[in-house]
């Protein structure tokens, strides 16, 4: 059976480190990207299992691509992360087919449980 | 008479009477008419608009606002290119938006101009108009991929389907979607959201089964739903949730929804009552939203959509792909054609994804397909012999008019609304015995 990939954009900090650690501990594969062209490039080449990124640099191209991998990718699980209270975006999100969005009053270290459930279930 | 009629029809006076904002354009995008009803709700009369040209422009902000209503009455390129098309525009200097419905009108040399109907959707109170109208248009998008009108209903179960989702689509009571994995569930509630009067709110899909429960929650019960004006959730595998969970959304869904709580549309996989009966869903939760179930028949059971099927993932695949992919050759297509299919639409559309990305040339081939489709093992295509077939039936019904008549052959045939004569010989040939041969 394939690996399972998680592909973040724009994570950084505590988060991110966790998310290593538990990538380490849970044996899927972490790609991290910060720039979106090689973001955009990683999910069209291989797509990941679970693609979590933070909106807010581009919120146009970020969304562009997350109704792109909704409709062209079923298999990608998004998830949206948000930097501020922003219902209308978050609600945006949902729209465009985000499996989950996570946006503040929520807080972002429910992302590593969230990434953990949304990975696929490995066989023995 | 008709045609008396037709000629002193007055439809310029008929438009006047609609309610409706309507206006028509020449192929040049120029206004020839405007309701008053246009005018009530721009503010603009038809003297001021008549023969200006309705135009998308890059940016209204700067504009005038007559300049900036008729940029948002603009038709998109799908009209100008005689396909009839909805587009939703922010109005100019409002929270409110148009959903503009144009058709265009054709004649025999192309397009003679494009009659446009505006329905007026009004900003839900909680939502600041946040979100900018290049967004929208993204949305838009989205929500031009969930069309019912996509769907060709080629058979009994999808001419149900169909018209099971226009209804839910008028209502807002919590619905039931049934199907395999794959099958479509999910672009199905998305298509009855699009079509309802909750559109302008957002689709919100929540797995039950991948998404913690203490995550589900805020939404499910929706303080934070009502914040991000979330008009439709839907709840794949609510047996997943906690049976407190469970007892909760009943409660939310036996209550009659108010105008900013979300509606719900629930799925599941396999059979609900099978659910219940193994103590996984509870009854009430089923009997709460399944006031219409709908069934999404698997793809090996609607093949006749497959072509159609192939051509919007490939479009869809192209999207993310450098490379584009026109169609599919010959042998391919009786692969796919003759594949059962287990994983549905998304089986299908991983394979047709997956063939692009390796693809070398502007068609995908029998080498690009994955090695377990081309080992399938299926009859080339179910045979449907007609003689054989009627053959059957004819005598299945003999049989059962000759049981309803304890074997009397002379009442068969009335009952069969057949000559005695004829059948005694269809008897013979099918080896049947009637009682009055057997007791002689």
């Amino acid at each position: 059976m394939q690996q399972a990939q998680v592909q973040i954009y724009g994570l950084e900090g505590v988060i991110a480190e966790r998310l290593r650690e538990l990538a380490l501990a849970q044996r899927f594969w972490l790609r991290e990207t910060s720039q979106f062209a090689a973001c955009r490039n990683l999910v069209q080449t291989s797509p990941p299992s679970v693609f979590v990124f933070v909106l807010g640099r581009d919120v146009e191209k970020e969304l562009s691509l997350l109704e792109q991998v909704h409709a062209s990718l079923p298999g990608t699980k998004v998830i949206a992360v948000g930097e501020a209270d922003n219902p209308a975006l978050a609600g945006l999100a949902w729209d465009l087919g985000a499996a989950y969005v996570l946006f503040p009053p929520t807080p972002r270290d429910r992302l590593v449980e969230l990434v953990l459930h949304l990975l696929p279930r490995m066989s023995a | 008479m008709n045609e008396s009629m037709s000629d002193t029809f007055r439809w310029q006076g008929f438009f006047q009477k609609a309610e409706q904002p309507v206006l028509l354009l020449n192929r040049q995008r120029r206004v020839l008419f405007v309701n008053r009803a246009w005018e009530a709700c721009t503010g603009l009369t038809l003297a001021e608009v008549k023969g200006r040209a309705c135009r998308r422009r890059s940016s209204t902000a700067s504009l005038e606002r007559d300049e900036a209503i008729l940029a948002a009455c603009a038709p998109p390129a799908d009209a100008l290119a005689g396909r009839p098309c909805k587009v939703r525009r922010r109005v100019p200097q409002s929270a409110n938006w148009w959903e503009i419905q144009f058709l265009p009108l054709m004649g025999s040399a192309g397009l003679l101009g494009i009659l446009g109907s505006i329905h007026v959707l009004v900003a839900p109170k909680e939502t600041p108009p946040a979100v900018p109208e290049r967004l929208m248009a993204l949305r838009d998008r989205h929500a031009a991929r969930h069309r019912l009108d996509d769907l060709e209903p080629h058979s009994p179960a999808m001419e149900r389907l169909l018209e099971q989702a226009r209804l839910a689509a008028q209502t807002r009571i919590a619905i039931t979607i049934v199907g395999e994995p794959g099958a479509g569930k999910q672009w199905l509630a998305r298509a009855i959201h699009n079509l309802g009067d909750r559109r302008q709110r957002n689709f919100a899909c929540l797995d039950a089964e991948r998404i913690p429960p203490a995550l589900l929650a805020d939404l499910l019960f929706y303080p934070i739903a009502q914040r991000q004006a979330i008009g439709t959730i839907y709840l794949r595998e609510p047996s997943y949730l906690p049976r407190e969970w469970q007892a909760r959304l009943v409660e939310v869904l036996q209550r009659a929804p108010g105008p900013d709580e979300p509606r719900y549309i629930v799925s599941h996989h396999s059979d609900p009552r099978r659910e219940v009966q193994a103590g996984r869903l509870l009854e009430e939760l089923h009997c709460a939203a399944s006031a219409v179930t709908i069934v999404v028949p698997p793809l090996r059971e609607r093949l006749a959509d497959l072509p159609r099927l192939i051509d919007v993932f490939l479009k869809r695949s192209h999207e993310l792909q450098v490379h584009a992919v026109n169609g599919i050759g010959s042998e391919a297509g009786n692969v796919l054609r003759t594949h059962p299919w287990p994983g549905n639409l998304r089986d299908l559309q991983d394979v047709l994804t997956e063939a692009c990305r390796h693809t070398k040339s502007e068609r995908i081939e029998l080498a690009d397909l994955p090695f377990y489709l081309k080992q399938s093992t299926l009859p080339a295509e179910r045979r449907l012999p007609l003689d054989t077939l009627l053959e059957q039936v004819e005598r299945r019904l003999i049989e059962l008019a000759l049981k309803l008549t304890q074997g009397n052959q002379t009442r068969a045939a009335e009952l069969l609304d057949i000559w005695r004569p004829r059948l005694m010989r269809r008897m013979e040939k099918f080896g049947l015995k009637g009682t009055e041969e057997q007791g002689a």
